[in-house]
């Protein structure tokens, strides 16, 4: 298995590492590249992957677990939630916006314009579309 | 837990196994080499026979020290290396690692050992000894394993120390010596050399090393 | 609460310049514990002590419950121990090496070794001298992994490899500690390696303990601050100042145990939080060490 969940996490931002695990698999099953009903990888596999202490996967998953976004299975594993078409779409959308805040805070920063933002935008949507 | 230790140590120290399995099968052959007609030779002819004979047994206990000294620093040479970092981390006390570490050299002793007693035993049944004249193989070979033993017992317990240890150990044997000639060379008569009471008390029953003196003939009267 | 690694007013001389002295470590069980210094600050002596190969001056030290010498067999026998400078017989091949290595442990998992070799790509019947560093490391990580210890203590284990080596070896660390709860104790300098994987660190300075923490404490507890009017005094504060630095009016502080509710102190006394930073496990480490060289007074 590849994709987003397997990513590497950066151990020098200040974000703890379950935080940053835990975020991966939101974005996952948002985009749903982890569907519903599917099964999580195991909290061995992911840790020694990621090479992160298997206790930081475990509160990772049971943060998850905590708003909603997956259950345990008793014996059985970690499995991502059957979540309404709409609730997915809100979370896609929550995400998409944390990215934008994101972006304004960095181009603030460095002192970009709202114009270059949105020029820049432009080119580089339509160099993804091509 | 013994056959592993047996197994790496035998790999470690197979070269000089093989080497003194054939040494110690080819000593007691020598001795026959010139052995033929015996049976009705004169006396004089006999005589001349198990004297040179007998000169080829003073090898034996050159060759038991040999075997001593090569699988007794042997045994320790791998664990030198490492400074015995991994043999301290096993889950044995030391003693019982020591005791792996010795029985499984004194199996390996055996080989030569062995090896003696067929060459002993072939070489005496390719001659035809006159009257009054006998072989001993039985009780050569006992004796080599004997002397084979104590010699592998005192260089084991050398090189079981630090390299500094034995290096000392060594270096403090070479400086008796060492002043001994000094002592020797300024002809003080009446001093008694140290290097040759030493060498008495081991070598004269009990010393440890009387194993190895006197006659060593497996054609005797 | 119950400890794998307990040691007491410890102390330990080697030489005349480097002496451990009142080494109070708790490891806790389950715990991977990481054991952080510079080359030279005791790490591996300390190792040595816990394993009953050096005698202490002074102070008693138990693993695993049992006490260091007295038990030491029985200690060893639930320990996976990966030396600084693994050292194993170099004359045996691969598979003669973990025979003889299984030999000495009940519990050796054969399988697990093998499985652990395949994905290591170690061949069987190479002899160990024409393995290389990596390959070594790989084995020592093997052997003691498939022991299935209680308690691993390992010196600088990934020290010297390529970092797809290193990868592989923690890897596999890490997929043993997911399957069980037994104890890590990890010495390292490499800083990065162990901030990912430990949730408790010991650092070790100069034959003494620095500071024994939750990795997560650690970590959060340490910032560097943007002051402007800061106190040139420092009197009673609530957090341990490591560090403090002026560039014309503006002053950078280094602080440990750090929480956000303490920014109040500053105006307190006048000075204006411009910027809380966070350290990096490197940075505090760092800090941490200078501090504990030159102590601010």
């Amino acid at each position: 298995m590849t994709g987003v969940v397997f990513q590497q996490i950066d151990p020098r931002s200040s974000i703890p590492l379950y935080v940053q695990i835990a975020d991966r698999i939101r974005i996952a099953v948002a985009t749903g590249e982890m569907p519903p009903g599917g099964a999580l990888p195991s909290v061995r596999h992911l840790a020694s992957q990621l090479r992160v202490n298997p206790a930081t996967v475990v509160q990772a998953y049971r943060e998850l677990e905590e708003v909603g976004v997956v259950e345990s299975r008793q014996g059985a594993g970690t499995f991502v939630r059957e979540l309404a078409e709409p609730k997915r779409d809100a979370e896609r959308q929550r995400l998409a916006r944390r990215l934008v805040r994101q972006l304004l805070q960095e181009a603030a920063a460095l002192g970009v314009t709202r114009e270059d933002l949105e020029q820049a935008l432009r080119v580089e949507m339509k160099v993804k579309l091509a | 837990m013994f056959k592993q230790v047996l197994k790496a140590q035998w790999l470690a120290a197979r070269l000089p196994v093989v080497l003194l399995a054939l040494l110690g099968f080819a000593l007691p052959l020598l001795t026959v080499t010139s052995g033929s007609g015996l049976a009705n030779a004169p006396v004089e002819r006999v005589g001349q026979w198990l004297f040179a004979a007998q000169q080829v047994g003073v090898l034996i206990p050159g060759l038991a020290l040999l075997a001593g000294l090569l699988l007794g620093i042997g045994a320790w040479a791998p664990d030198h290396a490492g400074k015995h970092v991994y043999a301290l981390a096993l889950p044995v006390p030391r003693s019982m690692f020591v005791l792996l570490r010795f029985a499984a050299g004194v199996t390996l002793l055996a080989i030569p050992v062995a090896a003696l007693g067929v060459g002993a035993l072939v070489a005496t049944l390719s001659v035809s000894l006159p009257d009054g004249v006998h072989a001993y193989p039985l009780q050569l070979t006992a004796r080599f394993a004997m002397a084979a033993l104590v010699c592998f017992a005192i260089f084991f317990a050398i090189s079981i120390a630090t390299k500094r240890a034995a290096v000392a150990t060594l270096g403090v044997i070479c400086g008796v010596f060492l002043a001994d000639a000094i002592l020797a060379s300024l002809s003080i008569k009446d001093a008694a050399s140290v290097t040759s009471t030493v060498f008495n008390l081991l070598t004269n029953w009990p010393g440890p090393l009387s194993i190895l003196m006197g006659r060593w003939a497996l054609f005797d009267v | 609460m119950s400890y794998a690694i307990e040691t007491f007013d410890l102390a330990y001389r080697a030489g005349k310049y480097f002496e451990i002295r009142d080494l109070g470590l708790k490891v806790r069980e389950g715990s991977i514990y990481g054991f952080l210094g510079p080359n030279g600050s005791g790490k591996t002596t300390t190792i040595r002590l816990l394993l009953g190969m050096l005698k202490p001056a002074r102070g008693t030290i138990a693993v695993l419950g049992r006490k260091v010498p007295d038990e030491m067999a029985r200690i060893l026998a639930q320990t996976g121990y990966v030396p600084e400078r693994p050292h194993l017989y170099p004359y045996l091949t691969l598979e003669q090496a973990v025979r003889y290595h299984a030999a000495f442990y009940e519990g050796f998992d054969m399988a697990y070794a093998g499985e652990m070799r395949r994905s290591f790509g170690l061949p069987l019947d190479q002899k160990l001298s024409h393995l290389s560093k990596g390959e070594m490391g790989k084995l020592h990580m093997l052997l003691v992994l498939a022991q299935r210890p209680k308690l691993l203590v390992l010196d600088e284990p990934t020290d010297g490899l390529d970092p797809v080596v290193r990868r592989d070896v923690l890897s596999a660390l890490l997929d043993f500690c997911s399957q069980g709860s037994a104890t890590v104790f990890i010495s390292s300098h490499l800083v990065h390696e162990l901030e990912r994987i430990c949730d408790w660190v010991g650092v070790l300075d100069n034959g003494r303990l620095v500071v024994e923490l939750p990795m997560q404490s650690f970590k959060n507890g340490i910032k560097r601050i943007r002051l402007s009017g800061a106190p040139s005094l420092v009197g009673d504060t609530p957090f341990v100042v490591l560090q403090r630095e002026t560039a014309g009016t503006e002053h950078v502080w280094v602080v440990r145990g750090w929480q956000p509710p303490m920014a109040q102190w500053f105006e307190g006394v006048g000075a204006v939080v411009k910027e809380v930073v966070d350290l990096d496990l490197e940075e505090g480490f760092v800090e941490l060490l200078r501090s504990s060289r030159a102590p601010v007074s």
